[in-house]
């Protein structure tokens, strides 16, 4: 199959992890993280929406992608992967264009000169010089859209307690006055418990980006989008400013981060979170799409927590996951390394593709961090 | 840099042929004096006639002053030297008004700007406020001093230096500052050949004399020469191409669907940004081909591109490949310098290390010792080059496994020291990139476990410096039993990643 496809086997062997959390080929290839950042859950309000702003505006962009008014629940769905899927295509093509602007203007001849085969095409790195050029796609929110979809397809398309109208009005006040509905909301099945319901949307909802991503290649040029989950720290920042939370966020919160669940939904311990990410297509994805779990403080102090923890690592490996990511340190020694930094000079701590003093981090992503220690997470 | 104009005589501009005539015969002067620094007099010259200042980087001793003032003698100027100092005021600089007893007036005291040509002798050596005083007079060719401005006789012409070694104690100039300077000068040692004739000269009393060959006014006239003849609108836009990059353009409909989004739901920054990349280099090549072969790969493919631009892309990259072998030769020299000035305490090892960087990356490497000194290198000038935030190491222990196997099986190096040196090796690579990924175990091109015993030591150096470089293991349980210890220990809590299923991530993105 490799064969087929001009790629030679031998390059399996040079794979190797790059910067966070990449892998790419080495030596020949180009892989540039965070090309397109697409942020799931807008694309839904806006679909949800019907294609207006907030403010009732249409949005001509969008116009042809949503209707009006949903008659079933895959009705809505499609017009999500269409209204993402002409944003990525507006994005997609606005890298390639920056892409070889930089390549002209930025030529980098030495690092072209290392990468094969730049040299004997006589191309630069971003010019399509190397055998491979990666523009990652980095799909942020994915599991707070699969958990919002859930609670949309349960409360409006089956259960009939809400309409879509009501349920974006609700959200957009942040609940205020709609408890009753948040808690509705919450009730519905959340990726990350082992649930069947909520890992087939999640399953459902990746594999529509990954498609739409992949529909980005065949164009004829160098570059191939590639899906990805890598938010490092990022959710928390995109999540003080993303849209509203149709899956129960509440405003500001921070949204799911990399493969991982959103924090408050994610109520089965650390194995169901394991059990739900290893369903996952991670398989199709280009990186290590890490998984983030914080485990007791005192679990590994004995033979006996070592060896749940191998078995743990041993049987999310054997499922079929890519990259876990673990912290073993207890929110009561962050909070209190919040409180007295100098105290703890040298507490280092996971982020996300790094790992990283705890007291270098800012306010907001150290309270991400207790909070999903807290969580298991 | 621009001559002053009033100080240009103009209806004195000689024809282009006289100005040539005249460098001819003022480099023809200096080279029988300055021995084996042809390039360095070229620029010098270049830079007189344009008007403007140098940056000299050099060892001491290797004839800046001495140029100085054979250039001087060539037109018949003054020459001044300023030895810089921690202590130097801004007015040992410019000069002062001193009070005379016996008149009851302030006298002047010129400053030993006043001259034609300035040696300001290690710039760096002086503090930022007396740097300023000198770079303030090159700007603006006058000096001010208790509120009169006095104008510097043309030419004015400042050739600064800078010792390369000794950095402890000096003041850096600021990147704004530097742009005072038209260019920086690379001073290097000459050949063996004009070595030997410095040494006879000096030795048997043969020293040269450089002549005079015109006088300032005439150099003033080639100023102005300089500055007119040619086609001045095609130097113009050469120049302001170099300057005006245009903006990344965006397509009219992208523009307007993005600004859409964002006036809609003012989600900011969210579509996303252009980086620059991250990649993994060609360490495999650079070990087993060495960096001069690669070169001359680029250097054969631009002569066989049939495309001009795809030609000079391949020669730009033969170019900076060399570059990189001199940077490595310049790490030599370097090392060489410490051992037998500063360190002498640490003279083998460092000793040891210009050997080592005079025959990497440009040869392939052939011990353990080079292989790890030929990939530092590497990345290092990558990183000078390009964010540093953005250049992984690879699978180092697959890399470098054959070099170990044969230095262990040969008895040149023991776990120990190649221990030790890998410790040092992530040290530096930590402190200069830090959390950049270094991929250990994985699987062969035949699917086989690629852990090797320098994975287990590269793991043992990680657990003993508390690193927080990425761990990679491949599911086997032993590197996974070592990968809890290294959790248990808390110190390098790195990411496990499980390399059994990245075939199948190969297929499915190709």
């Amino acid at each position: 199959m490799l064969t087929a496809r001009g790629v030679p086997p031998v390059d399996l062997a040079r794979l190797s992890i790059n910067s966070c959390m990449g892998v790419v080929v080495s030596g020949a290839e180009l892989d540039d993280m965070w090309a397109v950042v697409l942020l799931l859950p807008l694309a839904l309000e806006v679909a949800v929406a019907g294609g207006r702003a907030p403010d009732g505006t249409p949005l001509p962009a969008f116009a042809s992608c949503c209707r009006e008014t949903y008659h079933s629940f895959n009705e809505l769905f499609e017009a999500y992967l269409r209204t993402s899927a002409s944003t990525l295509e507006c994005l997609a093509a606005r890298y390639r264009q920056a892409a070889a602007y930089r390549a002209q203007y930025y030529p980098n001849p030495l690092l072209s000169g290392l990468l094969d085969a730049c040299r004997t095409r006589g191309l630069d790195r971003l010019a399509g010089g190397p055998r491979y050029h990666s523009a990652v796609v980095e799909g942020f929110g994915w599991a707070n859209v699969s958990d919002a979809l859930v609670a949309i397809e349960t409360l409006v398309f089956q259960r009939g307690v809400v309409t879509l109208p009501q349920l974006l009005k609700a959200a957009r006040a942040d609940y205020v006055g709609h408890e009753e509905l948040r808690r509705m909301v919450g009730d519905c099945p959340k990726y990350g418990n082992d649930h069947p319901i909520a890992e087939t949307m999640a399953r459902r909802v990746l594999e529509a980006f990954i498609a739409a991503v992949n529909a980005q290649n065949g164009t004829g040029d160098h570059v191939a989008f590639r899906a990805s989950l890598h938010t490092l720290n990022h959710h928390v920042t995109m999540g003080a400013c993303a849209p509203v939370g149709l899956d129960g966020r509440r405003y500001g919160a921070p949204l799911n981060k990399q493969l991982g669940p959103s924090i408050w939904a994610a109520l089965s311990g650390p194995t169901a979170v394991l059990a739900s990410a290893a369903r996952l297509p991670v398989d199709a994805l280009p990186g290590g799409q890490a998984l983030d779990i914080s485990l007791p403080a005192g679990m590994l102090d004995d033979a006996a927590g070592r060896a749940r923890f191998l078995a743990l690592l041993r049987g999310y490996f054997s499922l079929g996951g890519a990259d876990l990511q673990v912290n073993t340190l207890s929110p009561a020694m962050l909070r209190a390394a919040q409180d007295d930094p100098a105290a703890y000079p040298n507490l280092i701590v996971r982020v996300a593709g790094y790992s990283e003093y705890f007291h270098k981090l800012a306010r907001p992503v150290q309270d991400d961090l207790i909070t999903r220690f807290e969580a298991g997470l | 840099m621009i001559p002053d104009p009033s100080s240009t005589p103009m209806a004195a501009a000689p024809p282009i042929h006289e100005l040539t005539d005249l460098i001819q015969r003022m480099r023809h002067e200096i080279r029988s004096v300055i021995l084996g620094q042809e390039t360095v007099i070229d620029q010098v010259l270049a830079a007189l006639f344009a008007g403007g200042h140098i940056l000299l980087e050099g060892k001491p001793g290797l004839g800046k002053t001495h140029l100085v003032a054979t250039l001087a003698r060539t037109f018949g100027g003054a020459s001044g030297r300023i030895q810089f100092t921690p202590d130097l005021m801004p007015s040992d600089v410019t000069g002062f008004r001193l009070f005379d007893m016996k008149s009851q007036t302030f006298q002047l005291r010129q400053g030993p700007v006043f001259t034609n040509l300035l040696l300001a002798d290690e710039i760096n050596r002086a503090p930022a406020k007396t740097q300023a005083a000198l770079l303030e007079v090159m700007q603006e060719r006058q000096v001010t001093i208790d509120g009169e401005t006095l104008k510097l006789s043309p030419p004015f012409m400042t050739l600064a230096t800078q010792n390369p070694v000794e950095h402890e104690g000096t003041y850096p100039l600021p990147e704004a500052q530097l742009d005072r300077f038209l260019m920086e000068i690379d001073v290097g040692y000459p050949d063996l050949e004009a070595e030997r004739r410095m040494l006879k000269a000096t030795t048997i009393g043969d020293e040269a004399k450089a002549k005079r060959v015109c006088g300032p006014d005439d150099l003033l006239a080639g100023h102005f020469c300089a500055w007119t003849s040619g086609d001045w609108d095609d130097v113009c836009a050469k120049a302001l191409a170099t300057l005006q990059i245009p903006p990344c353009p965006v397509d009219a409909e992208i523009a307007a669907t993005l600004a859409d989004w964002q006036r809609a739901y003012a989600v900011p920054g969210w579509f996303g940004s252009i980086g620059e990349g991250h990649h993994t280099v060609d360490f495999h090549a650079v070990l087993t081909r060495g960096v001069a072969a690669l070169a001359a790969e680029a250097d054969a493919a631009a002569d066989a591109q049939a495309d001009p631009e795809c030609a000079v892309t391949s020669r730009g990259m033969a170019v900076a490949l060399r570059g990189l072998i001199a940077f490595a030769q310049r790490h030599a020299d370097a090392a060489d310098i410490l051992a037998a000035t500063v360190m002498p305490a640490r003279a083998a090892a460092l000793r040891r290390i210009a050997e080592s960087c005079r025959r990497v990356p440009g040869a392939p490497a052939t011990s353990f010792f080079d292989a790890l000194q030929a990939v530092w290198l590497t990345y290092l000038a990558i990183g000078m080059v390009e964010s540093p935030s953005a250049n992984s190491l690879g699978a180092l222990d697959r890399l470098l496994w054959p070099y170990y196997q044969r230095d262990l099986a040969n008895g040149v190096i023991d776990e120990e020291e190649a221990g030790e040196l890998l410790a040092h090796f992530l040290l530096k690579c930590g402190s200069y990139a830090e959390g950049q990924a270094l991929t250990l175990g994985g699987q062969d091109e035949k699917g086989a476990d690629a852990v090797n015993d320098l994975t287990r030591l590269f793991l043992r150096v990680i657990l003993a410096l508390g690193s927080r470089n990425r761990l990679s293991p491949s599911a086997y349980m032993t590197t996974c039993a070592r990968t809890t210890w290294i959790y248990w220990h808390g110190s390098a809590p790195p990411a496990s990643d499980n390399r059994v299923i990245t075939p199948k991530r190969v297929v499915a993105r190709c």
